[in-house]
């Protein structure tokens, strides 16, 4: 089966969904680890007979709220609406695997607004005892959503032996990396909930008060702050090989030297959890009463960039696969490669071949619907991975070498094979795209002469 | 012997602390600008660091040149990251370097007693795109070889002493080894000798005269530069480094085909962005504007508004304060309409 593609120009359907992604990811993580500290939060005050900090807790509740009821739930069937357009097939693959996943994470998302709901609106008419339960209540349900949605995301990256073996739902479910990723991202999240009370925190006009909460807040950060490196380590063992290997050497052999995925997003990470130990420690730590939400806001906006810095590189560890070993990037099921390479991929793909169709079935029309069905998944023509950019320098030769190369899923023979699906598609299709690409890159009658 | 004992006996550290304590930043709602001029600061110091680092791999000379740019960015270890930092920075410099300046035009910070320390601003800012401009061909590649034979040849066109200067600049009538020879002299070594001491002295007369309130700020209030404004100050560094290292990891600075003279122009060259207003400018005006050449019309309007605009310390007097303001505003308008016109004109082309 194949879909229509979703062209982005210059930016690409890749960035789309991870921006949105990242957006969602900090709000979302901001509704499991609040969702604890609210309680916490509040056993805390109730048992110092702390009616100050009650009274901003039940603010902090509302913002918490909206935030997570409103951007975070909106941002999340966003992220539904444009992985659906980029990536249909791989979606479909997911949502085939993990019924039931699926429909558990449904309902502990419901449990999970209806007790934030209650928590929120049942301030003065619960009981105190039963307020606070409904709060822990909702710390559980938060926290279920990620233990269930973290299976499906690990899977993607390291779907693990068991599963390959047995095709059993549970066995991709815990795969390698569950564990490390579960308790690194609790912590991240615990991190964001102290970052979110920053903010509420940061305009509160009674000086002792503002105080004493952002300095408990403060402490939500700490665990992340000490215990991630070694965690992130753990989980770099836990990944593939061929990840690992590709985070280190980096992309393309154009830039070689240091410059690796890994250096980068180490540097990201490094100098973004610097400079939130530096705002921290020296604003709701040291001086509390001066903070202000300027520096709440610095503070997000910087973890916000950690947060990128981190999904960029799983993403990336991922390439060339949305579900490592089984389906590419562009939608290709690896065991289809063989059959496409052998009978064409447009007499197998009803989209493309309609595509290629409306403009003529022409060998460019071919190329062209080639193009978008194998490339556009990781390529813009003129933006980012920008394809014109790469084609530029070649003459029609070498983009034929270039493609006749991609065919191969041989890493010795195929020096991309690395980052880049193979080209599933016959010799004849292949030299379609190589035309279609150097005409596209080199317009003009200067072009045809050369030819 | 404490440390800091230590150090209070030689060098009065306790003096040094308390005075920074007592010194006082106003505090309004317009003083998120005062961290301008420090930002600016910071993404000097970050030239000045990682310009160090590329000259110990840099080799000037035509085939040299664009070797040693391409070692740097493929072969030496982190000499991507350091290239990228600088190119980022020198560009995040310029830019905070004209918020800042416009933001002290509408404080009227340039009023007695700190017009020195406006006119030393203007001084940096002219030699920070002198920096700019000659460091922009130093990687010789095709875009650094034309754009800067198309600023020359702008300069060339200034009334007064263009001709004399673009000719010295360029060492000859054409743009060559001798020209990238003067370039990287004037970029490493000539510009940094002349950016220093001014920017001590603009530093000095900040000190001294303290940071001016706009006059539409009546009620007096100030934090302690030390150790609030200073923390401020920290945490808005650390921002910008962040920018930098996101920036210089995302869109790592390019490195396009060697110079070849022979070649065409690439179609849409351009000259970088704080030198578009002026060339847009020079597009628009017709070749012959009666009996006066308009290239050398258009460089002398230019001109003469800068000279106006340096001088607005001495004719800001008395009531003149609105029609100060309309000028900064028409000269921010002027700036960014001819900005994105030229950007316009050229998109799509390169
Ligand atoms: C899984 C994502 C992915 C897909 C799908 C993909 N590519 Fe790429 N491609 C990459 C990455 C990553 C790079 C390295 C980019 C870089 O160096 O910045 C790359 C680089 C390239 C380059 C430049 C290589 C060089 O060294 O000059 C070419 C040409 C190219 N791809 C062509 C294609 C073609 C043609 C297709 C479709 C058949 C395709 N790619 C599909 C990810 C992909
Ligand atoms: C290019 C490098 C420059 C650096 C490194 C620099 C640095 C600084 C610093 C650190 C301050 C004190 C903080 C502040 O008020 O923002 C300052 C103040 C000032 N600068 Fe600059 N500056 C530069 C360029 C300029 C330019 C281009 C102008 C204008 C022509 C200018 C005019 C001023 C004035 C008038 C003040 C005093 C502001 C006040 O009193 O509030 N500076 N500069």
């Amino acid at each position: 089966m194949n879909y229509p593609v979703w062209d982005v120009p210059f930016l690409g359907s890749g960035w789309v969904v991870g921006i949105m992604a990242i957006i969602h990811i900090f709000l979302s993580h901001f509704a499991v680890g609040g969702g604890l500290f609210l309680p916490v939060m509040e056993a805390h005050a109730r048992k110092h007979g702390d009616e100050a900090m009650l009274r901003w807790l039940r603010k902090h509740a509302r913002f918490f709220l909206i935030v997570t009821g409103v951007a975070g739930a909106g941002t999340g069937v966003g992220i539904w609406v444009v992985i659906a357009l980029a990536n249909p097939q791989g979606v479909g693959h997911l949502i085939h695997g993990f019924v039931l996943g699926w429909a558990t994470e449904w309902i502990v998302f419901i449990a999970e607004m209806a007790c934030i709901t209650v928590y929120y609106y049942g301030w003065d008419r619960l009981t105190p005892e039963r307020h606070l339960k409904v709060g822990w209540l909702y710390a559980i349900c938060s926290w279920l959503t990620l233990a269930v949605i973290n299976g499906i995301i690990t899977f993607m990256l390291t779907p693990g032996k068991g599963w390959a073996e047995s095709h059993w739902m549970w066995d991709g479910f815990f795969n390698p990396t569950y564990a490390p990723s579960l308790i690194m991202r609790t912590l991240v999240m615990w991190a964001l909930a102290g970052v979110y009370a920053f903010w509420t925190a940061a305009t509160i006009e009674d000086l002792d008060l503002k105080e004493r909460v952002l300095q408990v807040s403060a402490r939500w950060v700490l665990p992340a702050y000490v215990l991630l490196p070694l965690l992130g380590g753990w989980y770099f063992l836990n990944i593939p090989p061929v990840s690992r290997e590709v985070l280190q050497v980096g992309m393309a052999g154009a830039a070689a030297g240091n410059f690796s995925m890994a250096t980068r997003v180490t540097m990201l990470t490094v100098m973004s959890t610097a400079t939130i130990g530096v705002i921290v420690y020296f604003g709701p730590f040291r001086n509390a009463r001066a903070f202000t939400r300027g520096m709440a806001g610095a503070v997000a906006v910087v973890a916000l960039l950690a947060t990128g810095a981190s999904e960029w590189a799983r993403e990336v560890a991922r390439k060339p696969y949305v579900i490592r070993n089984v389906m590419y990037s562009n939608g290709v099921r690896v065991e289809q490669v063989e059959a496409f390479q052998r009978e064409g991929y447009l007499p197998n793909s009803v989209w493309a071949r309609e595509y290629a169709g409306l403009k003529g079935d022409t060998a460019l029309a071919r190329g062209e619907a080639l193009y978008r069905g194998q490339c556009v998944a990781c390529h813009t023509w003129d933006g980012y991975r920008s394809m014109q950019k790469f084609m530029a320098p070649r003459n029609l030769d070498s983009a034929r070498n270039m493609v006749r190369m991609l065919r191969s899923r041989d890493p010795r023979e195929n020096i991309y094979a690395k980052f880049m699906p193979p080209l599933a598609a016959t010799e004849a299709e292949g030299e379609q795209l190589a035309a279609y690409l150097y005409q596209r890159a080199h317009p003009g009658p200067a072009a045809v002469a050369r030819k | 012997m404490s440390v800091h004992a230590w150090l209070d006996d030689r060098i009065g550290l306790a003096d040094f602390l308390s005075f920074l304590r007592k010194k006082e930043v106003p505090d309004h709602s317009h003083a998120v600008w005062y961290f301008l001029g420090g930002m600016t600061l910071f993404f000097f110091m970050m030239q000045v660091l990682t310009g160090l680092l590329l000259i110990v791999y840099y080799q000037p000379g035509s085939d040299a040149s664009y070797g040693s740019v391409q070692r740097i960015t493929s072969q030496i270890e982190f000499g991507w990251l350091i290239r990228s930092v600088h190119s980022w920075s020198a560009n995040l410099m310029l830019l905070s370097a004209f918020f800042h300046m416009f933001s002290v035009f509408f404080m009227k910070a340039y009023r007695a007693p700190r017009e020195l320390t406006w006119w030393s601003g203007m001084g940096l800012l002219g030699l920070g795109m002198g920096f700019g401009f000659s460091g922009y061909l130093l990687p010789w590649d095709q875009l650094a070889y034309f754009a800067t034979k198309i600023g020359l040849d702008v300069m060339e066109k200034s009334p007064l002493i263009g001709k004399e200067l673009a000719t010295m600049l360029r060492g000859g009538a054409d743009v060559g080894v001798i020209t990238l020879q003067r370039f990287y002299a004037l970029h490493a070594a000539v510009l940094p000798v002349l950016f220093m001491p001014l920017l001590l002295l603009h530093l000095w007369l900040v000190q001294k005269h303290g940071n001016a309130a706009p006059p539409s700020v009546t009620e007096k209030k100030s934090v302690p530069f030390f150790p609030t404004f200073l923390y401020k100050d920290l945490m808005v560094w650390f921002l910008c480094l962040n920018l930098l290292a996101l920036l210089a990891s995302l869109w790592p600075w390019d490195l396009g085909p060697q110079a070849d003279k022979l070649a065409s122009a690439p179609d849409g060259i351009h000259p970088e962005w704080y030198f578009m207003s002026q060339f847009q400018l020079l597009k628009l005006i017709p070749g012959k504007v009666g009996p006066v050449d308009g290239e050398l019309l258009g460089m002398g309007l230019f001109g003469a508004g800068g000279v106006l605009w340096a001088l607005v310390p001495l004719w800001d007097r008395g009531s003149r304060g609105r029609l100060v303001n309309l000028v900064g505003l028409g000269a921010v308008i002027v700036l960014i309409v001819l900005t994105i016109w030229g950007y316009a004109g050229v998109a799509g082309k390169g």
